[in-house]
């Protein structure tokens, strides 16, 4: 710290300077009033003291003048001789020393009579032991005698001085006791006065210092728990403390601001997390169905190339039947691989049931027949595909297997006012009406619905393909089975006109 | 930043209400402190003028209203002149001790003695032995015609016994026996009260209804006065007293109040006191002839300086007199208020 800095009086520094300056301030005065009334009344019975000691002095060299005088005048001894010469001396040295003073004193004024008299003594007696010496015993009789009167008069002034000093000294003593009482009380309140006052000013500084010192602690205690929800600090004052307090506010700020930050970015990673998590089990599964596709569909493909191929190798040969019964078994199988999802028109299932009988016929040749009735203004209409055909399998296989007589099978395709009609009949064992209840029965199942090959689906699957396309949820609305057991079963499959797909024109209006 | 603003208003140490009254209590403090300290200093502190001189003044008494007039007077001119008087005065009337204070004044080298004097060899000697040492004197309203003072300052006594016999005709319209009754200091002024007599009487020469019956010379004042006035009162066909100095005046009054005279005896007295001036307003005593002792006071003060000065001064001063009777009784006490107890 230089001295510049020691020097400069900034807040806090000039706060406690200011305080000290008062306290000193005020106690100095107090001392230092205290000290004059003590001073005063010492110089007061000093200045009465001085003058009885001169007087006393004076009295006595007076006293040891004459007496000395008169043992010379009575012996003439010379050692009385000089016993008169030193008070002689002595006397002069009190009367020299006398300083000048006032006049307009009535005290001074005899001060000053005394001495001059006391002069006039020392003349005198001086006179005498001249006049004595010089055996003139006259004169110095006469100059005895009037010492003797000066010293008289000299004896009254210094009683009369006296008597007017005990006079005014007591005067004096009573107006300065009266005084020093007066004072002694003053002192007294002014003392308590400014300790009271010292009291208060410590107290409050000490409150209004530390205060804001005591505040800022408390926050600062609530920052080390951790709860930084705390009220900006506000101290009142302009000193370091001030300063002190502000930087901890901003502190406290840049925290919690901080730690909201904190917060937002771990809430945002974790979203990030979850969402990779989820793309991850996406891709996951993605991976699985693909290979599941795929394992599903290197049979069928291979499969399909296979009879393409021995179709035209039949066709290569010459034999046309052959050829064109693989062609048919193809197409059957390439419709199949097209897949469920992709709606297909009327006329795509007619010619793939056309594909299938094609193969009945010439596995079964002429023990089933399957004969078309098709309205050709349905043709077009668009339908979930692999409809009909599973129908009209599950017809022959249920229906017409093992059956006696010839079977035959009947696709008509009609519309009515809500509904495109596609019935397939039978004239085989027909079925019992639990199996009837049982298909009617189906309700929605999305778990049941995955897994069904394309090949050999049933007429469950039929049913519930359909109530999916149409958004229906009772099997009845799409499907009616009217069966009579050993004369047949017709199946009806209603389409509605208009289902959730707007892609699926309007026909015949 | 609402609150470092907040705090920027307050600047000081304390906030302004407790500033204000820190303040004050500070200010009091201290005005309280430098009063005291400015009055003691005052009290403590005389001022000390150097004075040129040491008068030394001795009255002829200690009691006598006149006198201590004369030193009221003297006392001012000192003030205003700036110069120092002694002031000497014996119990009661003495002579000697008179002649003592001129013998310590010329011991003492002042530089100027004013005293009243008694036309006699003793005193006329130490007067000539100070004006031998170079002390100037002046006589207060007793001269020492002989003597080699400087000055005279007084009444002239002839004058003031020739007002008296003026005021007594007055009173008594040129008709009455007057008994006189002298000041105890008769063998001291003589001359002065012989003067007054003087004076007194030749105003009353004309008037043939008026004669001077007898002239009491006491013995010792105060003592038998009572005395002389039962005397004065016996004697036959006295109804009225001319008394030549204050306290005869006053005893006098007394007297004729005791004896139930009030009303038949004329009193014309000398001096002035409060009780004189109770008797006049109550109508005892007609009136009175008074100096002015003020004036010689103040006047001795200054013809002294102006010895010192200019070594000369005029040898006689008449300080004038006047008469107080019931007529102006209370515009004498207002210009003169010094006599009120």
């Amino acid at each position: 710290m230089n001295g510049k800095e020691f020097f400069r009086l900034s807040g806090l520094r000039k706060k406690l300077f200011i305080y000290y300056f008062c306290v000193i301030a005020m106690m100095g005065m107090t001392s230092y009033y205290s000290y004059y009334n003590a001073k005063f009344i010492l110089d007061k019975t000093n200045t009465i003291f001085m003058d009885y000691i001169q007087l006393n002095q004076l009295y006595e060299g007076i006293n040891a003048l004459e007496s000395n005088l008169e043992t010379f005048l009575a012996t003439q001894s010379s050692e009385a001789l000089l016993n008169y010469y030193n008070a002689n001396n002595r006397l002069r040295a009190i009367t020299d020393g006398r300083p000048p003073s006032s006049l307009q004193d009535a005290n001074n004024l005899m001060f000053a009579d005394i001495y001059k008299m006391t002069e006039n003594l020392i003349k005198e007696t001086d006179a005498a032991v001249i006049a004595k010496r010089g055996r003139n015993i006259e004169e110095y009789l006469a100059h005895f005698s009037n010492s003797q009167k000066i010293s008289g008069y000299i004896d009254m002034y210094i009683n009369d001085l006296l008597y007017n000093k005990l006079a005014t000294g007591s005067k004096q003593y009573e107006t300065t006791a009266l005084r020093m009482n007066f004072i002694l009380g003053i002192n007294a309140v002014i003392l308590i006065a400014s300790l009271l006052l010292n009291m208060l000013l410590a107290l409050y500084l000490t409150y209004r210092i530390t205060k804001p010192l005591v505040r800022l602690a408390q926050a600062a205690k609530s920052i080390a728990q951790e709860d930084y929800n705390i009220a900006a600090v506000s101290v009142g004052t302009n000193d370091e403390i001030a300063v002190l307090t502000q930087a901890f506010n901003q502190m406290v700020d840049s925290i919690r601001n901080h730690i909201a930050k904190l917060i937002q970015q771990k809430k945002t990673e974790e979203r990030l997390r979850e969402q990779e998590i989820q793309n991850l089990t996406m891709k996951n599964l993605l991976k699985e169905a693909e290979l599941k596709a795929l394992q599903a569909q290197i049979n069928p493909h291979f499969f399909f190339n296979t009879l393409n191929h021995a179709a035209q190798l039949a066709m290569i040969e010459g034999a046309d039947a052959s050829s064109t019964f693989i062609q048919k078994a193809a197409e059957l199988f390439r419709y199949s691989l097209k897949g469920l999802d992709q709606p297909v028109t009327l006329a795509d299932e007619i010619s793939n049931v056309q594909s299938y009988s094609y193969i009945l016929k010439a596995r079964f040749s002429d023990r089933v027949d399957v004969y078309f009735n098709v309205n050709e203004l349905l043709l077009d209409t668009m339908m979930p595909g692999l409809i009909i055909q599973p129908v009209v399998e599950n017809a022959l296989i249920h229906g017409i297997e093992g059956l006696d007589r010839k079977g035959l099978i009947y696709l008509n395709v009609q519309y009515s006012a809500q509904n495109i009609l596609i019935d397939v009949i039978d004239n085989g064992r027909g079925m019992n009406e639990q199996k009837k209840a049982e298909i009617l029965a189906i309700r929605l199942d999305p778990e049941k619905a995955r897994g069904y090959h394309t090949t050999g689906l049933g007429l469950r699957n039929v049913v519930e393909r359909l109530m999916l396309f149409y958004n229906v949820s009772d099997a009845s609305e799409v499907m009616e089975i009217y069966s009579q057991e050993g004369a047949g079963t017709r199946v009806v499959l209603k389409l509605p006109w208009k289902g959730e797909h707007d892609d699926v024109p309007i026909v015949g209006s | 930043m609402k609150t470092v603003k907040q705090a920027n208003q307050d600047n000081g140490v304390f906030r302004p209400k407790v500033r204000g009254w820190l303040l004050a209590a500070l200010l009091l403090l201290t005005i309280i402190n430098m009063a005291l300290l400015y009055a003691k200093q005052r009290e403590n502190h005389v001022p000390v003028t150097p004075t040129q001189f040491h008068f030394y003044m001795i009255l002829q008494n200690s009691v006598d209203p006149f006198w201590q007039d004369v030193r009221r007077g003297a006392q001012d001119a000192a003030k205003a002149l700036n110069v120092a008087i002694e002031f000497r005065a014996p119990q009661i009337n003495n002579s000697v001790e008179e002649q003592k204070y001129i013998d310590i004044a010329t011991l003492s080298r002042v530089d100027g003695i004013m005293t009243p004097a008694v036309n006699n060899p003793d005193f006329i000697k130490l007067i000539n032995q100070a004006t031998a040492q170079g002390i100037p004197v002046i006589t207060l309203e007793n001269d020492a015609k002989d003597s080699q003072r400087q000055a005279f300052i007084g009444s002239n006594s002839f004058m003031l016994g020739a007002a008296a016999g003026k005021l007594l005709n007055d009173a008594v319209h040129g008709k009455a026996q007057v008994a006189v009754i002298m000041s105890s200091e008769l063998e001291k002024d003589a001359l002065t009260q012989n003067m007054i007599i003087n004076g007194f009487s030749s105003t009353l020469k004309d008037e043939p209804g008026i004669k001077v019956v007898k002239i009491y010379k006491p013995k010792i004042k105060i003592l038998n006065t009572e005395e002389i006035t039962l005397a004065a009162l016996r004697q036959e066909g006295i109804n009225a007293v001319f008394c030549l100095d204050a306290i005869t005046t006053a005893s006098v009054a007394q007297s004729i109040v005791d004896f139930n005279k009030v009303g038949k005896i004329t009193v014309i007295g000398y001096g002035i006191t409060s009780e004189i001036e109770n008797y006049i307003d109550k109508e005892v005593i007609y009136g009175s002839v008074v100096g002015n002792p003020y004036v010689i006071g103040y006047n001795s003060v200054k013809s002294m300086l102006e010895i010192k000065q200019n070594h000369t001064t005029s040898s006689v001063t008449d300080s004038g007199l006047q008469i107080v009777d019931k007529a102006n009784l209370k515009q004498y006490e207002l210009l003169n208020p010094g006599n009120k107890p």
